[in-house]
Parts: structure tokens; sequence; C-alpha cells
């Protein structure tokens, strides 16, 4: 490129200023080895943080599977309702006294185990609502020790209806004493 | 590249490489530095790969203009969040120079110096990449990431404006600034 005298010129202050930067200049090797050092630093302070994430996510993971199985034995007991190996009634005191009914209570609990998360929720759901079904029932069959103090002898009569082809003796047989 | 050829390339391109990142740095040698630094660590760390579509000069001039660019904007933000006061220009012209360099600089060459300093950014740098660092305008358009046409504006207007900053000097230093050639004095 053909340079102007103007241009010239302008090159000519550049190169001054040029040398004047290169006397203020830092020496390579300084500003690459503090480069290094740096890029050394960065490296160590990047692993570090990396060995803290890993140490966190285990006692995350941890703390999650045990706390998940904590979880998981309350409904158990449940289970062992469903599965017809305890019966509803049963109260934990005995079930202890009763080896047998241990036995039993102890397959139940190990069984679920191998099934996983899945399988054990819906166990659990099926064994509540068979209890709920079995209290219910207990509850409609209910009846109150003072239940016969209120029977009386005319029950009959209100609980049948008289049919109206039937004559008239067969009539009479509701009235209570044969005359009215 | 392996990393000692790297090293040899910048080694040799040191001196350019820092007087573009003072540039870029409105002349303040700490903070060059400091950009100079995070450019090596970006080769290092291989943040800033060499793939040869351009020259290496080029490359690592467009490396040193981006990462000044992003160093700028950090020390704004700083400065923002510390509502501190912004430095004065004086501060920023050479805080490393010693009261002996700056007499020992002519008085043409601090005239030039603070003409550069009111030229907008652009254009000082286009007028330092193609004077200082002897590129081409497309390879000044290059390292900056703008067209062509761009630069060569900004190479005009620098030009002018340099021409119109240091015009009453011409007579004391002896040169026909404007008008004709003179390519005897500058030789």
């Amino acid at each position: 490129m053909a340079l102007s005298g103007e241009e010239r010129r302008i090159r000519a202050l550049f190169r001054e200023l040029r040398l004047e930067d290169e006397r203020v200049m830092p020496r390579f090797a300084a500003v690459w080895n503090r480069a290094h050092i740096k890029s050394a630093r960065r490296k160590t302070a990047v692993d570090f943080r990396m060995a803290v994430a890993v140490v966190i996510v285990c006692f995350a993971l941890f703390s999650l599977a045990f706390l998940s199985r904590h979880w998981q034995r309350k409904p158990r007991s449940i289970d062992a309702v469903a599965s017809g190996a305890v019966k509803p009634e049963a109260s934990p005191a005995q079930i202890k006294k009763d080896p047998e009914l241990v036995q039993q209570v102890r397959r139940v609990i190990r069984r679920p185990r191998r099934l996983g998360f899945a399988p054990r929720s819906q166990a659990a759901k099926l064994a509540l609502r068979r209890s709920t079904t079995r209290d219910a029932i207990a509850l409609s069959r209910w009846r109150s020790p003072t239940a016969t103090l209120l029977r009386s002898p005319g029950d009959e009569v209100f609980r049948t209806l008289p049919q109206l082809n039937q004559n008239l003796h067969e009539m009479e047989a509701f009235l209570p004493n044969g005359t009215n | 590249m392996n990393i000692s050829a790297l090293e040899a390339e910048l080694e040799k391109l040191h001196s350019s490489s820092f007087g573009w990142a003072l540039s870029c740095c409105r002349r303040d040698r700490g903070e060059a530095e400091e950009v100079l630094q995070t450019v090596y660590l970006k080769i290092l760390e291989g943040k800033a790969r060499f793939r040869g579509e351009s020259s290496f000069r080029t490359w690592l001039f467009a490396v040193i203009y981006k990462t000044a660019a992003a160093e700028q904007r950090k020390n704004l933000l700083r400065k923002l969040r510390l509502c501190g006061e912004p430095q004065g220009k004086a501060d920023r012209i050479s805080p490393a120079e010693g009261p002996d360099a700056a007499v020992e600089r002519s008085e043409m060459q601090i005239r030039f110096q603070q003409a550069l300093e009111r030229l907008p950014l652009r254009q000082r740098q286009t007028l330092h990449l193609v004077f200082y660092q002897d590129l081409s305008l497309r390879e000044a358009a290059d390292v900056m990431n703008i067209s062509v046409g761009s630069v060569r504006r900004h190479y005009e207007r620098g030009k002018k404006r340099l021409r119109e900053s240091l015009g009453p000097s011409e007579i004391g230093y002896g040169v026909k600034w404007r008008g004709e050639k003179n390519p005897s004095v500058v030789s």
C-alpha cells in the first residue's frame, strides 16, 4: 500500500509510540509463568469443588435411601394384615407373644423388600382398602347391649303387613289377644 | 499446534500483543498486562484455540480484543457496584510511567498521544492496527470482527481527526502536516 506523506508521518509517530511501549513492556516469561500458575490453581480449585460436589451428592443419596426405607416400614404391618398373616385386631403385643405369628409377620415383611417401591405401595393401598371394608362390616353388625330392652310383643305386627287375600281368621291372627 | 510451538509464536508476538492490549485498555499498563495474562491463560486452558482460519497474529489480536472488551465490562460493573468515582484521564494514560520517562517523551509524542486519547475507540484501534501493527484493512476488520467498509470508514475518519488535532503543532515540529507530501522528514 502506497503511503502518503501524512500516513508516513502517522506511522512514524506510532513507531515512536511502539518504542516507548517496549520500554515498559513486561517480560514474556513473567506473564506466561503467571498464566501457568493461575491455570494450575484453577485446575486444583475445580478438582476440589468436584470432590465436594460428589461427597454432597453421595450423602444426599444415602440419606434419601435411608429415609425411604424408614418410611416404608410403617405400611408393612398393613401388608401383613392384607395377606392374612395377622388378624386386624391383633395388637403388636399379641404378635410378639405368639411365635408362629411372629414368623408369619417376618415372612410378610421380608417379601416386599425384593419387590421394590411400586408393588409395595400397591399392596399397602390394597391392605388399607381391605381393612376399611372389614371395619365397615364390623360396624354394621354391631348391636348395642341394651337393644333387647327395646323389643315388645307387638314388634311382629309392625314389621309385617296383612295381605288382602287372607281370610278373616288369618286376619285375626294379627290381633294380640284374638279379640278387638 | 503443540504448546511449545505455541509458546514460541506467542513470545515472538509478545511486544505487538502488549502494544495492542495497551491500545484496547486505553493505555493502562496494569490492565493491559492483566488482559495479556488472561489471554495466555485462555490459550493454555484451550478456551481460545487457533484453527488456522486466519493468520496466527490476526487470531491472537482478535482474542486480545475480545478479552479486553470483557475485562472493561467487568471493570465497569465493578465500578458501578462500588459507586466509586471514575478514574481521571491522567491516571489512565500511563500509570506506571515515571517522571523521567515523561520528560524523555517529545512534545510531539505527548500531543500525539493526547490526540489519540480523544479519538473514538474504534477509530483509535483501526489506526493502531494499521500503523502500529502494519496490518491491512482486511486483517484489521478480521481482528475487530467488523466489515472492511466499516474499518475503512473508521480509518479515514480517524486520520482526519488526528490531522485536525495535530494541525497546530506542525510548524514547531518542522513537518508540512497538511498539504504536500514530505516523506524525507519521516523516513
